[in-house]
């Protein structure tokens, strides 16, 4: 009994990492109508930034840090967008040109990674050391963290996008540009707001993730894969359909992994993905456009 | 206070609007009749700044509108109520209303236009949490002027109001218009061809294959057989 209760747990924490990685890529998506191959490199950013503060200021709160660095990941992710993006949205034919641009983007960002910390793997500290024993199971305190930490994350983002003046002109440009503009919403403001939400979310991920996978300069691509695979099943564009699908592809993941090993992880990822596809194109929440 | 001169907008190499010289002054509430497609929406998307102009001026106060991006046009008091809605589907009515509150210029009044807005619609009030996209064409129509009047305007260009519309909503709305006048807001409306636009108004334009071929009062086009042939098919 214990061990399913484990995997449920397992299942949580991969849910939770997938829940932001692929909120974050769907906000883009929803908002902006650019997919961002970048996401997973805006995660390996965060691990190294992290472990460079942690490097260099080795007295410095695990908290402290987390904050500096997701911080610096909004303006990174707001910068990135008026750099990388802004230019290319003007241009006839954007929608394919902006693939190309974040795919080139995420190689130059990985290959830099190579350049400057080499192809070793990092490590970053957890947030908590140790395990938690509760009756028959047990869950490491980080895992824990993990959890407690996407799920507070997704409830501020969803006060955020429903409370505050910029969520609510986020969903506004999402839902519609000409009404955005019609309002007098500065629309290149919103996207870059949408990227610097998206790069934080990518942000957490990272820093929660890498202390259990390590750090090297390519660690973002099977988040990003599978993250974006979890943002099809769930409906392009819809948080809800999203996060459901992160935590059902979370504790798919755990089963494949328990009963056929770790490598059928992505294949079936990737079966998933063609089946939804052909069956379901709209996704768990039905709402493709 | 909002005049045109020698107005062109075009898409390529087609001309929509040509040569076009209109004036507004405050308060005053002005109809724009023509038949469809012939560049009356083009006109109020060039004012409003959702168009750039290929060549001419829009003046508003003295200031140059059209060398200025659509936020700072907004946030001078110049509002666009398009006819296709262009609603937030998935916000409330409620938020709606909060994102027309988008200037600056609007932040202060908030609650005050607000309530005007629900006295205007009671009905907004009474279906403020329901969501835009569930709505009628007319309980639409409705949030949109409303909308409009959130981001505390001098000057509303208003596009086809009457459009969609049963008999008596469109009464409705007509009435409602007149009193956003009566508040001292500017109203360039667009309609093609409901006599009830030129009843309100205080001037009539007609706008033909992109130019303007008629100004007068409402009174001339009524008591001319051939004018209100050519306004309303009557």
């Amino acid at each position: 009994m214990s061990t399913y209760i484990e995997l449920l747990i397992s299942g949580l924490v991969l849910g939770s990492i997938y829940a932001l990685m692929s909120v974050g890529l769907t906000l883009i998506y929803g908002i902006t109508k650019v997919l961002n191959y970048a996401q997973g490199s805006l995660f390996t950013l965060t691990a190294y930034l992290a472990f460079v503060f942690f490097s260099n200021f080795v007295s410095m709160n695990y908290f402290v840090v987390f904050f500096i660095t997701l911080a610096l990941m909004a303006v990174i992710g707001f910068v990135f967008e008026k750099i990388f993006i802004r230019p290319v949205r003007r241009l006839p034919g954007w929608d394919f040109t902006v693939i190309i641009v974040t795919l080139g983007t995420a190689l130059l960002i990985d290959n830099l990674f190579l350049v400057i910390f080499g192809p070793l793997q990092k490590t970053l500290p957890r947030a908590f050391e140790g395990s938690l024993v509760l009756g028959a199971f047990r869950i490491t305190k980080h895992n824990l963290f993990i959890i407690v930490a996407a799920l507070l994350t997704i409830v501020i983002l969803d006060r955020f996008l429903s409370k505050t003046r910029v969520g609510m002109s986020m969903r506004a440009v999402a839902q519609s540009s000409e009404g955005a503009r019609i309002v007098g919403l500065d629309v290149d403001k919103v996207f870059g707001y949408s990227f610097a939400t998206a790069g934080v979310l990518a942000g957490i991920a990272g820093i929660l993730l890498t202390p259990r996978t390590l750090i090297y300069p390519l660690v973002g691509w099977p988040v990003f894969q599978k993250g974006l695979v979890v943002m099809v099943f769930g409906g392009l564009g819809s948080i809800k359909g999203t996060l459901y699908a992160a935590f059902i592809l979370g504790m798919v993941e755990i089963i494949i992994s328990y009963v056929f090993g770790a490598r059928w992880a992505l294949p079936v990822f990737i079966i998933i993905l063609i089946v939804v596809l052909v069956f379901r194109p709209k996704g768990l929440a039905g709402r493709w456009q | 206070m909002l005049n045109t001169k020698n107005l062109y907008t075009s898409y390529g190499e087609l001309s929509v609007v040509k040569d076009v010289n209109i004036n507004v002054e405050k308060g005053e509430l002005i109809s724009l009749f023509g038949p469809n497609g012939h560049g009356k929406t083009t006109l109020l998307k060039t004012i409003c700044g959702l168009i750039k102009p290929k060549s001419g001026e829009v003046n508003f106060n003295g200031s140059r509108l059209d060398r200025m991006d659509i936020c700072e046009i907004v946030e001078r008091g110049i509002v666009y109520v398009p006819e296709d809605r262009n609603l937030f589907t998935e916000m409330t009515v409620m938020e709606n209303l909060i994102m027309g509150t988008n200037p600056i210029r609007a932040r202060d009044s908030m609650k005050e236009n607000l309530d005007y807005v629900f006295q205007l619609f009671p009905k907004l009030e009474r279906i403020k949490d329901q969501l835009a996209g569930t709505l009628s064409g007319g309980e639409a129509r409705m949030l949109t002027v409303g909308r409009g009047i959130m981001s505390n305007p001098e000057f509303m260009a208003i596009d086809e109001p009457s459009l969609g519309l049963a008999p008596n909503l469109r009464v409705e709305v007509f009435n409602s218009i007149k009193e956003i006048q009566k508040r001292g807001v500017s109203v360039f409306m667009v309609e093609q061809s409901t006599s009830m636009a030129a009843e309100i108004a205080d001037r009539v334009y007609l706008m033909e294959e992109g130019q303007i071929v008629y100004e007068g009062e409402p009174s001339e086009v009524f008591s001319d057989s051939k004018l209100k042939q050519v306004f309303f098919g009557l």
